[in-house]
């Protein structure tokens, strides 16, 4: 087992090179250069090629590339050109909120989901179906709005925006942690919602699939009721697939996390992004597909270690 | 319409506030769309940036409502007859907020190290006019020019030409000094501390050079990219202040609790005018009679009233109202609106239309934040045969496209004159400022006769002898028409009404401002 | 049966955007003041600019929905070219297309796609590229396993032995197989882009050249205050043709066959 993950952690520095290099390429290639985001939207005569000659970008791109992998290879993520900063540490501030934000909505997701999934099969009727299908149609900023109108706006419990109070930030302990919990509790469940419908649709079709099969009506006959074999019966074969599916769309979720944090103005990974890719601050933009992929591919490493756990006929091997 | 509050009315209500109801301490949180990027404000001209760093630092003159200077680290200042020479006195007993004094080689360090090669308007305004700066003692500054530079006032405020401290500037490279992170400055207030697109904090200067002033604990500049969001957490009390609000939102907090500025300048941009920018090396958009329908075919009141919601004018002349001695009242009035006329002018062009009714089909670039203009303008358009592309494009992508491959038909761009035509209209008009230069002569045009108007303008002292030649100069635009001047479009600021005396025009938005309890 | 119904139901909002929708730029209305809320007349209201907005809307459905299919088809090109060649070639072959196709998973599409809209500027085409090209190992996966499963029966070495071409057996024995889950994967990648062009234009970055749902949406929520409907109508039509494609695949598949199972060699 070690051996195997050793070997996937391998393949998966691989893998996060050719995203880099791809990052590389798109922002090479990308109209316009770093001048404006640097400069502010005027410029003096002379000022843009100033900037290109210092930043190196009239050199030959082949050239900037296999630096770029030399210092990435070596673990040096390099210098902001805009914020004048280590993008090591750029991404290592935004990455606890979009880390919490993608691993809180997941498990909110897996674990509700199940459960509705697991109600919504008992039901014969389609309307529960109908309404799952239509929240996992909603875009997430327009059930982010919703939330707002409702738990902010409507009836003032919760805060609208941000991770803290702008006016009062000095707290610790147990007021820090229940204060953190009140401000990602709409950003959480708006980025949850699509994945968790997602996930009850398909986990009541494969329960109602399950309560077919001989070892669930063998349980049934053994005298459990419908429902006691519907838990304990169907459910757990249903729970692999859950886990699986939930870490295959951890990309889905890191991508949605960007709406989130721009619809809750929250300081993370994807809004970094995004004002980078604007900048051409090609550096930042770089290294955060480098972040995004790597995060992909540890919860997918996780995904199988745990694998094993969930369904014994993979733990010979 | 919607009904509008002017400055001068905003202004009256301000001055009648009695100065005793003024408290002391609160904080103020400020929503604002995008995080600064760094904190030195010498080297870029960033709206972000300006918008946190100009409660830092201080100019050596300040800028009234209507952009006349007042004292600022100057207390006072003399220009010479000749116009080649202007002395500044310093302001006496100015601490940095690390406790050095503020000297006279500060203001030297500033100009010559940051601002005239690095700060965009400063090197393309200043720096060729400026041929030495001269410090004779630690409270005397002096401008030595080589030829009269009117404008040089206009263009020393904190958001065109901040003072940086040379004990932290002088001899380094400005473009990695860690003191970009944590700035150090004179202003009201003192850096705190900064989350990167989540929160700058700033805290009162105790020491600050205004003793009364400022009267706020704290300011935080909150970075909410959304203006949904921004509005949604203005109305939830969790934001104090919102540095720009839309038209349509506006209708949305009216009657909310909130007090509005409206206004021509905001720190980074003022009397801004939407243009249309013709590429006068293209052979359509280079014909004359094309541009002529333009003017006389499009309907400037009706994108006034959908596009911006009644919340600025239709430009009346090329330089902006904002700027009186120096617009022409009536300096486009030559071309009232009448699409008869238009569409005779193409038929005499020989712009004749195809089968579809089409004459011409014209690309135009513009950032995506400019849509509803150009489907306005496709609209209005399509009765004279001229059928519109939109290219829409980012600020670095639309910069390469227009001003380094000139590849474009028409672009749509908000030209912000500055407080002085010298600031923003030069950088337009001027042949010399034809080139790869970001934002600077899309048109591309070139009339010597305009040059020297501009030139005779920017030698002379007096303002009426300078508007003459101005208003010269536009009614020469007004008739070959590189561009069309469509709106001046106006700022909104929005805050709660428990705060007060906000200056959302000026750099220092939170100077003077103060917390009703 | 519902799954067909839904199925149809789709087809018929599809052809209608396509059918009703104005070609070319939306007819205003300059007699009409603009801002109207639906009506008889105006079923979805007028816009900010005085234009029908359920004209808008339908060809924002055009534009979404073509955006959409555009990218499953890639998707599924892609995927069932690469599948059935690892499939059926195993070994090297086999070993490299996986390898790059969980690369190729490893990339957020909605990131890849906000950064090459940020970088590039706005574009349906780009979009429906990005969405294509970052998909399909959800599709080469599955078809993959199927492969190799019907590979495996007794039936297929007899058609095999019997002199029967590949290409035979893969549309005789394979496609049948396939259809449920590769059907529910499209309608995943299908839902999936509409939702990712709707973000993109929240963010900024759609297009906004054409009229989508996702760029009426993101321009209603900048007219908030001036009428729900400028955002209602383009999102009830999202969450219309989002759920009914959902509604055709989706149920009665099994979750271990349709979905991505693992990387687990």
């Amino acid at each position: 087992m070690a051996g195997f993950l050793l070997r996937r952690l391998a393949f998966g520095v691989l893998a996060v090179l050719v995203a880099a290099s791809l990052a590389f390429v798109l922002a090479w290639h990308a109209p316009g250069g770093p001048a404006v985001g640097l400069l502010g939207e005027q410029a003096a005569a002379g000022q843009v090629e100033e900037v290109s000659a210092r930043l190196g970008l009239d050199r030959p791109a082949i050239e900037v590339w296999a630096g770029w992998m030399g210092r990435l290879l070596r673990g040096d993520l390099g210098t902001s050109w805009r914020e004048q900063a280590p993008v090591a540490s750029l991404i290592l501030e935004r990455l606890p909120l979009t880390l919490t934000l993608t691993a809180a909505a997941a498990l909110v997701a897996a674990i509700a989901g199940t459960l509705v999934g697991v109600a919504a099969s008992a039901s014969a009727a389609r309307w529960p179906v109908a309404a799952l299908a239509a929240f996992h149609a909603v875009p997430s900023y327009i059930v982010a709005q919703g939330l707002v109108l409702v738990f902010a706006l409507g009836l003032g419990v919760l805060p609208v925006q941000g991770v803290a109070d702008a006016r009062d930030p000095a707290m610790g302990g147990v007021a820090l942690g229940v204060e953190r919990l009140r401000y990602l509790a709409l950003p959480v469940a708006a980025l949850a919602l699509h994945q968790l419908c997602f996930t009850a649709l398909l986990v009541r079709a494969s329960v109602q699939e399950q309560m077919h099969l001989p070892h669930v009506t063998a349980a049934m006959a053994r005298g459990r009721s419908r429902g006691g074999a519907r838990w304990h019966h169907a459910l757990p074969n249903a729970t692999l697939p859950v886990a699986t599916l939930t870490a295959a769309r951890i990309g889905g979720l890191v991508g949605g996390a960007l709406v989130i944090e721009t619809a809750f103005a929250l300081p993370g990974l994807g809004r970094l992004a995004v004002s980078a890719a604007v900048a051409r601050d090609h550096p930042v933009v770089i290294c955060c597909v480098v972040a995004a992929c790597a995060l992909v591919w540890l919860a997918n490493l996780l995904a199988d270690a745990i694998a094993p756990l969930l369904d014994p006929r993979l733990r010979e091997g | 319409m919607i009904p509008r509050r002017t400055l001068a009315l905003l202004l009256a209500l301000l001055c009648a506030t009695p100065a005793l109801g003024q408290q002391r301490g609160g904080t103020a949180v400020i929503a604002v769309a995008g995080d600064p990027g760094h904190l030195n404000p010498a080297i870029s001209t960033a709206g972000p940036l300006h918008a946190v760093a100009g409660s830092l630092f201080n100019g050596l003159v300040a800028l009234d409502e209507v952009g006349g200077p007042v004292p600022d680290l100057a207390e006072s200042w003399q220009v010479a007859p000749d116009g080649l020479t202007a002395t500044f006195r310093l302001r006496d007993g100015v601490r940095w907020h690390d406790g050095r004094p503020f000297t006279s080689e500060d203001v030297k360090v500033s100009f010559e190290q940051l601002l005239l090669r690095f700060h965009a308007r400063a090197r393309a305004g200043l720096a060729p006019a400026v041929a030495a700066i001269e410090t004779p003692d630690s409270r005397t500054v002096v401008f030595r020019l080589h030829r009269p530079h009117p404008a040089l006032l206009r263009q020393l405020d904190v958001t065109e030409a901040p003072i940086l401290p040379a004990h932290l500037f002088a001899g380094t490279d400005p473009n990695t000094n860690p003191a970009n992170q944590r700035p150090i400055g004179t202003g009201p207030f003192r850096f705190d501390s900064w989350r990167r697109d989540d929160q700058v904090v700033l805290t009162r200067n105790p020491d600050y050079f205004r003793a009364e002033l400022p009267r706020l604990d704290r300011v935080v500049f909150r970075i909410i990219p959304d203006a949904n969001t921004q509005v949604n957490a203005l109305l939830a009390g969790e934001v104090d202040m919102l540095a720009r609000v839309s038209p349509p939102d506006v209708a949305r907090l009216r009657g909310r609790g909130v007090t509005f500025a409206e206004m021509r300048s905001a720190p980074g941009g003022s009397n801004c005018i939407m243009t249309l920018g013709f590429n006068l090396d293209r052979p359509a958009t280079g014909t004359l009679a094309l541009r002529e329908a333009f003017a006389l075919g499009l309907d400037r009141a009706q994108m006034l009233e959908r596009v911006v919601f009644g919340q600025g004018r239709v430009a009346e002349a090329p330089i902006a109202s904002g700027i009186g001695w120096a617009h022409a009242p009536g300096g486009l009035s030559g071309w009232r609106q009448d699409v008869a006329e238009a569409n005779r002018r193409l038929d005499a062009a020989g712009l004749v239309r195809g089968a579809d009714g089409v004459r011409v089909s014209l690309d135009i670039v513009h950032f995506p934040a400019f849509a509803r203009w150009s489907e306005i303008l496709r609209q209005q358009l399509a009765p004279l045969g001229v059928a519109l592309r939109p290219r829409m494009m980012d600020p670095a992508a639309l910069s390469q496209a227009v001003f380094t491959r000139r590849d474009f038909d028409l672009t749509l761009i908000s030209y912000c004159n500055g407080t002085d035509p010298e600031i923003g209209v030069r950088r337009m008009v001027h042949s010399a400022a034809v080139g790869n230069v970001p934002f600077s002569n899309a048109a591309g045009y070139r009339n010597a006769e305009v040059d020297a108007l501009f030139d005779r303008a920017a030698s002379l002292q007096d303002d009426a002898a300078r508007g003459e030649a101005y208003r010269a100069a536009q009614a020469v635009l007004a008739r070959d028409l590189p561009y069309w001047w469509l709106v001046e479009t106006d700022f909104t600021a929005a805050w709660r009404d428990d705060f007060a005396d906000f200056a959302p025009w000026s750099g220092q938005v939170a100077e003077r401002a103060w917390r009703r309890r | 049966m519902s799954r067909l119904l839904a199925a149809l139901a789709l087809v018929t909002l599809y052809l209608a955007c396509l059918v009703f929708a104005p070609v070319g730029a939306l007819p205003d209305l300059p007699r009409q003041p603009p801002l109207l809320p639906p009506s008889f007349a105006h079923p979805f209201g007028t816009d900010d600019l005085g234009r029908d907005q359920l004209a808008a809307a339908l060809q924002g459905g055009r534009t979404s929905l073509l955006v959409a299919g555009l990218a499953t088809g890639l998707a599924l090109a892609l995927g069932v070219m690469v599948g059935l060649a690892a499939g059926l070639a195993r070994g090297v072959l086999d070993e490299v297309l996986m390898r790059g196709a969980e690369i190729v998973a490893s990339l957020p599409t909605l990131l890849v796609a906000v950064l090459v809209a940020a970088l590039f500027g706005g574009s349906m085409v780009a979009l429906a590229l990005v969405i294509g090209l970052t998909r399909w190992p959800l599709v080469a996966r599955l078809v993959r396993i199927e492969t190799m499963a019907v590979l495996g029966r007794t039936h297929l070495r007899a058609a095999f032995a019997l002199g029967a071409t590949p290409l035979h057996v893969a549309r005789r024995h394979l496609l049948p197989h396939l259809a449920a889950p590769l059907g529910a994967t499209a309608g995943i990648v299908f839902g999936g882009a509409i939702l990712t062009e709707a973000a993109l234009a929240f963010v900024g970055l759609g297009d906004p050249a054409v009229t989508s749902w996702g760029q009426m949406i993101a321009s209603g929520f900048t007219l908030l205050g001036l009428g729900w409907w400028l955002w209602a109508t383009p999102a009830a039509m999202i969450v219309l043709a989002s759920s009914l494609v959902a509604a055709a695949t989706l149920p009665g598949v099994s979750v271990a066959r349709s979905l991505p199972v693992g990387q687990s060699p």
